[in-house]
C-alpha cells in the first residue's frame, strides 16, 4: 500500500467508521511505514485538542443587536410586507380590562360625536374609530392557553380562543395539546362570533413543553392554524 | 490504538427538542423568537468566530444569522432539523461577508486562488491574537485558531462544524448539501493539512 492512500482513510480510522477490510489493509501499512504510523498518532492529538476547543460567550449586546437590526429591517418593509400573522396571549383580566376602556372610549365618542361634533364630520369620526377597530387587530387571532394544577394534582389545560377578520363567523375550531410535533390530544371547540372555549386534561409533562395549536377553515376553505405556548396560572 | 466512538456526538440533538419553539415563532411570537436567540447565541457566535477569527466579525455574522432565521422562519417546513438549518444560515452569511471583504480590499488574483480546496497558500491571514484566547490564557488554542483561520474556507466551515460543535457527518452534509462521501473525504484532507500547517510548533504546544 502506498502512503497516499493510506492517508485517505487515516480519519476514518481514528473515527472509527473505517471498513473492516479497509483497516486490515491499513494497519498492516502502518506497522511497515513510521512515518504514517506516527502521522496518525500526530492527527490523533490534533483531533483530540480540536474536540477540546472551547465555546466563547457572546457579547452581552447580542440580543439587543438583534433586535434592532430586525426593527430596522421591518420599517423598511412594513410598507411591502403582507401583515404577518400575529399570536397575541393575553391574561382574561387583561382582555377584560381592555374591552372595558374600549367600550368607554366608544360612549365618550360617540357622545362627543351627538354633542359637538358638526354633521359633516360625523361619519369621519365614527369611521375613524370604527376603522381602527377593524386595523390590524381584527385579524389577530387571540388564543391563550392556561395550565391549572387542581388541589388533586390533575392538571388541565384552559383554551380561550377568538378569532377575528375572515375568521369571525367560522362555526368551530379543534384545539390541540401538543408537545413538539406530538399531538397528546385534541378538541373540537364550538365557536359563537369566533369565540370559545374548552378545556384538555394535561398529561404529567412541564408546560415548557406544552403548545395549543388551534386549527380552522377559513370561509374560502383553507385551512389556517396558530399556535401558543402554553403558560402556568 | 484507541478509537473514537464512531459518530457519538450528542450535542446537537438539543435541535430536536425545538419544534415548538419554532411553531411559536412562526406564528409571530416575539418572546419564543428571543429564546430561540438565548438558546442559540453562545453556539452560533462561537461558530462564528471560529470561522472569521475576531469577535468584531463574528458578532456581526451571528446577529445577521438571527436577523435572517428571523425573516425566514416562515418558510422552514422541518423537512431538515433545525440546527442543520441554521447552520446552514451562518455558512451562508459569512462566506457572504468574506466575498463582500475581498471587494472591498480589491485583493489579487494569486490571493483569489485560496478558495480553491487544494490551495493552502495564503496562511495566517487572520491571526491577529483573539481577546478570547488572550482572556483564556490559552496559547494552544489560538494557535490552532490561527491554523484553522489559515485554511480555504469550505474546509474551515467543515473543521469547525465537526470538531468545534460536534456535528455529525450527516449532519455537515445536510447543512452544506453535500454527500456525506465527499464531507468525509473533504475533512480527512482539510485535517492533513491543518496537522501540516501545525507541524513546525507541534512540540512547543504539545500537538
Amino acid at each position: 500500500m502506498k502512503c497516499d492512500r493510506a492517508q485517505e482513510w487515516f480519519s476514518s480510522l481514528i473515527d472509527g467508521s473505517i471498513r473492516p477490510a479497509e483497516k486490515v489493509v491499513l494497519e498492516a501499512h502502518l506497522t511497515t511505514c513510521r512515518s504514517c504510523a506516527a502521522d496518525v498518532e500526530r492527527l490523533r492529538t490534533m483531533w483530540h485538542a480540536l474536540d477540546a476547543m472551547p465555546q466563547l460567550d457572546p457579547p452581552t449586546t447580542l440580543r439587543a443587536t438583534v433586535w434592532q437590526r430586525i426593527e430596522a429591517a421591518g420599517s423598511q418593509a412594513a410598507a411591502a410586507a403582507e401583515p404577518a400573522p400575529r399570536f397575541v396571549v393575553r391574561s382574561p383580566r387583561l382582555i377584560w380590562i381592555r374591552s372595558l376602556a374600549l367600550g368607554a372610549a366608544v360612549v365618550l365618542l360617540a357622545a362627543l360625536a351627538t354633542v359637538s361634533v358638526p354633521g359633516k364630520y360625523r361619519t369621519a369620526a365614527f369611521s375613524s374609530l370604527f376603522g381602527h377597530l377593524a386595523g390590524p387587530q381584527r385579524n389577530t387571532p387571540i388564543v391563550e392557553a392556561t395550565l391549572v394544577r387542581s388541589a388533586e394534582a390533575s392538571s388541565v389545560v384552559d383554551i380561550t380562543i377568538a378569532l377575528s377578520g375572515q375568521s369571525h363567523d367560522v362555526a368551530s375550531a379543534v384545539a390541540e395539546l401538543i408537545t413538539g410535533s406530538e399531538v397528546l390530544a385534541s378538541q373540537e371547540v364550538p365557536l359563537r362570533s369566533g369565540r370559545g372555549q374548552t378545556s384538555i386534561a394535561a398529561p404529567a409533562v412541564g408546560s415548557a413543553e406544552l403548545s395549543v395549536r388551534v386549527v380552522w377553515r377559513d370561509p374560502n376553505g383553507a385551512e389556517r392554524s396558530f399556535v401558543s405556548p402554553v403558560r402556568i396560572r | 490504538m484507541t478509537e473514537l466512538a464512531h459518530e457519538d456526538r450528542s450535542r446537537n440533538r438539543e435541535g430536536d427538542d425545538d419544534a415548538a419553539l419554532i411553531a411559536a415563532c412562526q406564528a409571530g411570537s416575539k418572546e419564543a423568537f428571543d429564546r430561540l436567540i438565548t438558546k442559540y447565541q453562545r453556539r452560533v457566535y462561537t461558530f462564528a468566530y471560529r470561522l472569521t477569527g475576531n469577535a468584531e466579525d463574528a458578532a456581526d455574522v451571528a446577529a445577521d444569522t438571527f436577523v435572517r432565521l428571523y425573516t425566514s422562519l416562515g418558510s422552514f417546513r422541518g423537512h431538515s432539523s433545525f440546527v442543520t438549518w441554521l447552520y446552514r444560515v451562518v455558512t451562508n452569511l459569512y462566506l457572504d461577508s468574506r466575498k463582500k471583504k475581498r471587494v472591498r480590499q480589491t485583493q489579487s488574483l494569486d490571493e483569489m486562488v485560496e478558495l480553491e480546496e487544494s490551495s493552502v497558500q495564503r496562511q495566517y491571514d487572520d491571526d491577529r491574537p483573539s481577546p478570547h484566547e488572550i482572556a483564556e490564557g490559552n496559547e494552544r488554542t489560538a494557535a490552532l485558531q490561527q491554523a484553522i483561520a489559515s485554511l480555504p474556507e469550505y474546509q474551515r466551515v467543515m473543521v469547525v462544524m465537526y470538531h468545534v460543535d460536534g456535528m455529525a457527518y450527516e449532519e455537515i452534509a445536510e447543512a452544506l448539501q453535500l454527500p456525506i462521501g465527499t464531507v468525509k473525504s473533504r475533512l480527512n484532507r482539510a485535517r492533513l493539512a491543518l496537522r501540516h500547517k501545525l507541524e513546525p510548533i507541534r512540540e512547543q504546544y504539545g500537538l
